[in-house]
């Protein structure tokens, strides 16, 4: 059962059991105020009834002697003939045998006469359907073998009561009506949130993240449409970046397949080749060759991944490194291509002091002066600088090659982007080198910043973090 | 014999494509880069186009566009494997797509075929003495029909196909007598005896230790 019908039930049935309860009490109290009221009336009556009945027969008994029945009969004839317009009857008994009575109906069981000498009972009763009031009782000294019985019709009263019980259901119907009206109304306004909230909730549980609840009031539901509002932002903010990484591993895999294929195509028709084909002794050289080469670029995209996946932040150490000593060690590892390209290498180095790690620095450095070797003309420039800036250590290399263009640049970080495909890949590079700098970089808390202009050169900044004279190290 | 056009970006496999088809008896050459391509085939109209579809400068699909009015056949040979860009590279009017990783002697087979259906003389193969019409299914040693069995002459044009190539006895058996054919590679042994005996070709189909079977012809 819905929330709004459930306290639509229970406001109804206690409104419902209180009114009626409070309309049975108060109807109960006025009946029984009016019947006391009317038994005093009717009493105060029958007193003077039978007072001035007795009072006669003492005006003319001391005449007669003694009462016979039909002296009582006549002296009581002219009350009742009065009295009987009025709805008011009356039996008189002489030595209980009756005498008198204008009742009419025929009663069999008449309770109301067993009583004592000098007693009187009162009795209420219905006969044939319509109630009556009873009062009997003797006449008194010296008349105590007379019995009177005074019976009042009280069909009104009664009606009275059972006019108030109808009045009280109708009113009873009209109030559940005009209440079930305003209650249902009102319940519906307030739980109209509640439901926008599940209707939300629904259309974000069928996958709609983007969805959000509108709810004005200030009110426990509209917190409670807030905080779900802020976890639907969190929720949606989740699953977007696991959606972006999920596609982005996506990409690096079809990336992959892609870059795998050339290699094994060559290498697989080649091979074939060398197997089936007639080929002259210039051919099998060259098959060779490819198939040599071709290997040589896998296992070297091999290594590159390797690098990729391994780095994680559990084999990573941090120490205290000059990156002068590396950049010497990586000069001269490439020193052959300086020499072959005729590159002049000018360095100015301030501090260059760093925390990190010797060996991911060196390949971090190594990817982009080997980048910047490939984007040289002959006889071209690499500057390398180093220096301090506002607690951070910045490492630039900067050379005056080809450049890259603004597209370029907002890919090269992507693993197998390549600015220039068929060069590139002639150099034998995987397209992976600047994506290990960038993990190099993330794994070293350091900033890695491209700049570049078509034709001018490229500037490589490299902010590192984790200087050794810094307290507020992360690193430590 | 056809000119052929390798578009190519990756050099190693745009020689490994003309080196094969050289040796099958066609002429290649070789483009590395989109944006030279409609240049070269408006000055020297090849027979067909391999034409991969990442390429630096023009990609294959808009170079099929430019290429589709010419009537050029051009096969997409490519690592573009979704059926989206299967459909989209047939559509623009593609006579065959290929994914790679390829195997040489099917990139031939659809070469072969798809010339054909562009052929317009009829395709005549010679050696030495003899003549083979290949659509006629015509076999004339010396000027004089010889008479090939239905078998014997599809083995014949397969050895032509891929003349210079060693066929494997099983894919030979593959190619000529079906996937299902339940036999033994001693049927094919059988019938390379007869082909040589019949043409006179003992010493151009020759064995190939270990592999197969290859028609040498002088390149």
């Amino acid at each position: 059962m819905k929330f709004w019908q459930k306290a639509y039930l229970y406001v109804i049935l206690i409104f419902l059991i209180g009114f009626d309860i409070i309309t049975y009490l108060s109807i109960s109290k006025s009946y029984s105020l009016n019947m006391s009221e009317m038994y005093s009336v009717v009493e105060n009556e029958r007193y003077v009834i039978q007072s001035s009945l007795r009072a006669r027969i003492a005006d003319i008994s001391p005449l007669y002697q003694e009462l016979n029945a039909e002296n009582l009969k006549m002296y009581v004839e002219p009350y009742g003939s009065y009295y009987k317009d009025q709805k008011i009857y009356m039996e008189v008994y002489l030595n209980d045998s009756l005498v008198y009575s204008d009742f009419p109906h025929t009663l069999i069981d008449r309770p109301e006469l067993q009583i004592e000498l000098g007693q009187k009972s009162t009795i209420t009763r219905a006969v044939d359907g319509i109630p009556y009031y009873f009062i009997t009782s003797y006449l008194g000294e010296p008349y105590s073998s007379v019995k009177f019985v005074y019976i009042k019709d009280i069909q009104d009263l009664s009606s009275f009561k059972s006019e108030m019980i109808r009045h009280a259901i109708l009113s009873s119907i009209v109030v559940f009506t005009s209440l079930s009206v305003v209650l249902l109304a009102m319940l519906l306004k307030l739980t109209a949130p509640i439901r926008k909230l599940n209707q939300g909730a629904e259309e974000i549980a069928a996958g709609h993240y983007q969805k959000r609840v509108r709810i004005r009031s200030r009110d426990e539901i509209g917190e409670l449409a807030n905080s779900f509002n802020k976890m639907a932002d969190s929720v949606e903010n989740r699953i977007q970046r696991l959606s972006e990484l999920i596609e982005a591993r996506q990409l690096f895999i079809n990336n992959l397949a892609h870059e795998m294929r050339t290699p094994l195509t060559a290498i697989l028709g080649y091979s074939e080749s060398l197997k089936y084909a007639n080929l002259s002794d210039d051919e099998r050289v060259k098959a060779i060759d490819y198939i040599l080469s071709q290997s040589d670029r896998m296992k070297n995209m091999a290594g590159k991944l390797m690098d990729l996946v391994m780095l994680t932040h559990e084999n990573i150490c941090f120490e205290k490194i000059d990156l002068k000593t590396i950049i010497t060690n990586v000069e001269s590892s490439l020193s052959q291509k300086f020499i072959d390209k005729d590159i002049k290498i000018i360095k100015r180095f301030k501090e260059s002091q760093i925390l990190g790690d010797k060996d991911l620095i060196e390949s971090l450095i190594q990817n982009i002066m080997g980048n910047a070797i490939h984007a040289l003309p002959h006889g071209g420039r690499i500057e390398i600088e180093t220096f301090e800036k506002e607690k951070v250590l910045v490492l630039s290399i900067k050379d005056n090659g080809i450049g890259m263009s603004e597209s370029d640049l907002k890919k090269i970080f992507e693993p197998f982007y390549r600015t220039d495909k068929s060069r590139s890949r002639a150099n034998g590079g995987a397209g992976l080198g600047l994506a290990l700098c960038k993990q190099i970089c993330d794994l070293q808390g350091a900033l890695i910043d491209v700049t570049s202009e078509l034709n001018k050169g490229t500037k490589f900044e490299v902010k590192f973090t984790t200087l050794p004279h810094l307290d507020d190290n992360p690193a430590k | 014999m056809a000119n052929i056009l390798v578009v190519e970006d990756e050099i190693a496999i745009a020689d490994l494509i003309s080196m094969n088809l050289k040796l099958v008896g066609h002429n290649a050459y070789q483009i590395h880069n989109g944006n030279e391509v409609m240049n070269y085939i408006e000055t020297h109209y090849p027979d067909l186009v391999v034409l991969d579809i990442m390429l630096p400068g023009k990609d294959g699909f808009e170079l099929m566009k430019e290429i589709e009015p010419l009537h050029i056949p051009v096969i997409f040979l490519t690592a573009k494997e979704t059926l989206n860009d299967r459909i989209i590279g047939l559509r623009l009017g593609a006579d065959d797509y290929m994914v790679k990783p390829f195997e040489v002697l099917e990139l031939l087979a659809r070469i072969e075929t798809v010339l054909k259906r562009y052929r317009t003389s009829g395709n005549v193969f010679n050696l030495d003495n003899l003549d083979v019409h290949i659509d006629e299914h015509v076999v004339l040693l010396n000027n004089e029909q010889i008479e090939l069995t239905t078998k014997e002459f599809q083995l014949l044009e397969l050895l032509i196909l891929n003349k210079n190539i060693a066929l494997s006895r099983e894919k030979i058996l593959e190619l000529v007598w079906g996937y299902d054919y339940i036999g033994e590679t001693r049927t094919v042994d059988v019938h390379i005896q007869r082909l040589r005996k019949k043409l006179d070709l003992n010493d151009r189909i020759i064995t190939v230790y270990k592999i197969g079977y290859r028609l040498e012809v002088p390149r």
